[in-house]
C-alpha cells in the first residue's frame, strides 16, 4: 500500500511540483534580473580597474607604486573631465608646521575665500560642496547655535553683526583620524590631516567626530565643469573626489607645500586671514599668536587646533556702532 | 486509491509555497522592473559665481604716483600747484578735485596729508615730504599700532609666498584698500550664500526679511518662532 500511494503521488505531484517549481523559478529569474537592472546605469569606469582595486595604502606605497598610480589618475581624470593634468605628490617640508590666522574683527562676511576655495579645490558645484563656511554672528554673542549660513544683504557688513569664517582647523588632536577604521586620513608631518580617497570607506565617522564641521561627504559624483577645473592637482588635496568619499580643507597642499598662500587668503579683499610656518619665528603668524589676542574656537574640546582667530584691540569692526553709521570713523 | 487522489487533487504545501514564492517573486519583479519610485536627487543646479567673487585683485589700484590723467593728459600735480598756489585756510569750496569726498575723521584740509610746498608728496612730520609710492609712513603718522600691525603682516593682506625664500613676498599698501580720502573700508556685495545638501535654505519657511534665522543646522521644533532670540542668561536657566 504505501510503496503504491507513494508512486501514485510522486507521479501527481511530479508533473504539479513541476508546473510550481517552473513557474517560481522563472519569477526568481526575472526578479534578480528586475533588481540587478540598476546594473544597466552604471558607465564602464564605475567599476575599479584591477589596478585601482589591488593599490596599496599611500603610506605603503613605494615610489614606484605611486608614479605609477598618480599616472593612472591623470588618465582617469582625463577622460572623465577631459582636462589633461599631471598629479602632484609635494611632501611635507622639514621645520615647517602650518598655521592659520583669521582677523575676526576684520572680516566682512564677503564669502569670497568660499569660492576662491572651490575653484582652487576642484569642489563638486552640483551638489555644492564648500569647505568654508561664513558664519554672520550677532555682536555681543559668541553663540554659534544662533549665527546664520544665509545671509544676503545687499552689501556686507552689517553694523549689528560680525563674521566668523569656520573651515578644517587641522587639529594636533584631530578626532576624525581616531575614529576612521581604515585609516584613510591621517596627520602629515606639517600638521595637515589628509586624506585617501582611494581608501576611504565613506563611513562618514570622521564627519560626525570633527567638532567644526569641516568634513564633506560626496552623496553623489561630483559634477564640475571642464573649464572650471584647476589642473594643478595633488594626490592628497584637490584632484577630484568620486561619490562616496570624505573630502576637508588641506590649507591647499597643493599650493602651500610648494610656498604659495592658500587660494582663500589670496581672495581675501581684507587681509584677515594669515597663513604660515609657526615654527619659523620671524613669520605672520608666530608674529600673531605673540603679540595678538587669540581666540581658540571650541577650546575646550581638547582638539588642539593649528587655526586661531585673533583680533585688533582698537579700530576694528566690532567697536563700530551697531546702528548703521556716518562714514569714515577713526581706523 | 489513485482514483481518489485524480476526483480529489490534493492541495499539498509544498506547491501552494512555491506558487506563492513564484507570485511574490513576479510582482517584486515587476516592480522593480518599472521602478516607480525613480530617485530624484535633492541637489540643486549649480549656482553661477561671478569671476570677480573669487578674484585676488585688490579692491583697489592707486597709482602711487603724483600724477592726473585728465582728459587723456597726464599731469604731474606740480604742474598746476606751481601755478596755482593753494591758500590754507580751510573748508573752501573747491572748484577743481571735485570728485573728492574728504571724510577722514577730524581732517578738513588738504594738507593735513598734502604737502604744502612740494605738492608732488605728502606731508611729512614737520618740513620733510612723503613720496607718493610710500603712503604707509604718512598713514603711520597718526596711526601708530595699525601700522605696526601692517609692518609685522597682522593687518592687511601679504600675497606671493609665505616665505620669501619661495618667492616674492608683497604686502598691500594702506591704499590698497582703503580711499584715503574716505577710509572706511567700503562695503561689498556678498558672493552666494551656501546651497549645499545639508545647508540648503527652506524657501517655504524664509521669511520676508533677509535672515531666514540663525539656526545653522536648519532646525526648530515645530510651533517655536525661528527667530529664538532667548538672549543667553535666560536659555541658561533651567
Ligand atoms: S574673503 Fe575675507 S572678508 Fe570675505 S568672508 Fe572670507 S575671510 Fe571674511
Amino acid at each position: 500500500m504505501t510503496s503504491a500511494s507513494e508512486n501514485g503521488n510522486s507521479v501527481s505531484m511530479t508533473r504539479r511540483g513541476f508546473l510550481a517549481k517552473s513557474t517560481a523559478g522563472a519569477a526568481g529569474v526575472a526578479a534578480l534580473a528586475a533588481s540587478m537592472s540598476p546594473l544597466r546605469h552604471l558607465a564602464d569606469d564605475d567599476l575599479p580597474s584591477m589596478e585601482e582595486f589591488l593599490q596599496k595604502h599611500y603610506k605603503e606605497m613605494t615610489q614606484e607604486d605611486k608614479s605609477r598610480t598618480l599616472a593612472r589618475i591623470a588618465n582617469e581624470v582625463e577622460k572623465r573631465h577631459g582636462v589633461s593634468t599631471t598629479i602632484a605628490d609635494p611632501a611635507p617640508m622639514d621645520g615647517v608646521e602650518f598655521v592659520y590666522a583669521l582677523n575676526i574683527s576684520r572680516c566682512i562676511g564677503c564669502r569670497r575665500c568660499v569660492h576662491a576655495c572651490v575653484k582652487e579645490n576642484n569642489q563638486s558645484r552640483s551638489p555644492e560642496v564648500q569647505y568654508i563656511r561664513v558664519l554672520e554672528m550677532q555682536k555681543g554673542s559668541t553663540d554659534v547655535e544662533k549665527a546664520n549660513h544665509h545671509y544676503n544683504p545687499p552689501a556686507v557688513p552689517e553694523h549689528d553683526s560680525y563674521y566668523m569664517p569656520v573651515q578644517c582647523h587641522q587639529c594636533a588632536k584631530p578626532p576624525c583620524v581616531k575614529v576612521c577604521p581604515v585609516e584613510a586620513t591621517w596627520q602629515e608631518p606639517d600638521g595637515l590631516t589628509v586624506i585617501d580617497y582611494d581608501w576611504c570607506i565613506g563611513c562618514r565617522y570622521c564627519e560626525a567626530a570633527c567638532p567644526y564641521w569641516a568634513r564633506r561627504f560626496n552623496f553623489q559624483e561630483p559634477s564640475i565643469d571642464p573649464e572650471n577645473i584647476n589642473p594643478n592637482m595633488a594626490y592628497l588635496s584637490n584632484r577630484p573626489r568620486r561619490k562616496g568619499v570624505m573630502e576637508k580643507c588641506t590649507y591647499c597642499l597643493q599650493r602651500t607645500r610648494e610656498g604659495r598662500m592658500p587660494a582663500c587668503l589670496e581672495a581675501c579683499p581684507t587681509g584677515s586671514r594669515k597663513f604660515g610656518n609657526v615654527l619659523d619665528p620671524d613669520s605672520e603668524v608666530a608674529y600673531i599668536l605673540r603679540h595678538k589676542r587669540i581666540f581658540i574656537f571650541k577650546e575646550a574640546v581638547g582638539t588642539l587646533p593649528r587655526f586661531f582667530y585673533y583680533f585688533d584691540e582698537r579700530g576694528s569692526r566690532y567697536h563700530e556702532p551697531t546702528a548703521k553709521a556716518e562714514q569714515g570713523g577713526e581706523a | 486509491m489513485t482514483d481518489a487522489s485524480l476526483s480529489k487533487p490534493q492541495v499539498d504545501a509544498l506547491s501552494v509555497a512555491f506558487y506563492t514564492i513564484g507570485f511574490v517573486f513576479l510582482t517584486v519583479g515587476c516592480v522593480l522592473w518599472a521602478n516607480p519610485l525613480r530617485f530624484k536627487s535633492p541637489a540643486k543646479p549649480a549656482v553661477y559665481v561671478e569671476a570677480k567673487m573669487r578674484g585676488t585683485q585688490p579692491v583697489r589700484t592707486p597709482q602711487l604716483a603724483p600724477v592726473l590723467t585728465h582728459a587723456t593728459f597726464t599731469y604731474q600735480c606740480s604742474d598746476c600747484h606751481d601755478l596755482f598756489p593753494s591758500s590754507d585756510t580751510s573748508g573752501r569750496r573747491l572748484s577743481f578735485h571735485t570728485d573728492i569726498t574728504l571724510a577722514h575723521g577730524i581732517n578738513d584740509r588738504c594738507f593735513n596729508c598734502h604737502h604744502q610746498t612740494d605738492r608732488n608728496a605728502f606731508a611729512g612730520y614737520r618740513t620733510e615730504s612723503i613720496p607718493f609710492d610710500k603712503p604707509q609712513l604718512l598713514c603711520a603718522k597718526c596711526h601708530g599700532p595699525v601700522y605696526q600691525d601692517w609692518l609685522h603682516g597682522v593687518h592687511g593682506r601679504t600675497d606671493g609666498y609665505w616665505n620669501a625664500q619661495f618667492g616674492p613676498v608683497r604686502r598691500l599698501k594702506c591704499i590698497e584698500c582703503h580711499d584715503p580720502h574716505t577710509p572706511a573700508f567700503a562695503s561689498l556685495k556678498p558672493a552666494p550664500g551656501p546651497n549645499t545638501l545639508r545647508t540648503t535654505t527652506h524657501e517655504h519657511d524664509k521669511p520676508a526679511n533677509h535672515k531666514p534665522n540663525r539656526n545653522p543646522l536648519m532646525i526648530w521644533r515645530k510651533g517655536e518662532p525661528q527667530h529664538a532670540s532667548t538672549p543667553d542668561a535666560e536659555r541658561n536657566t533651567p
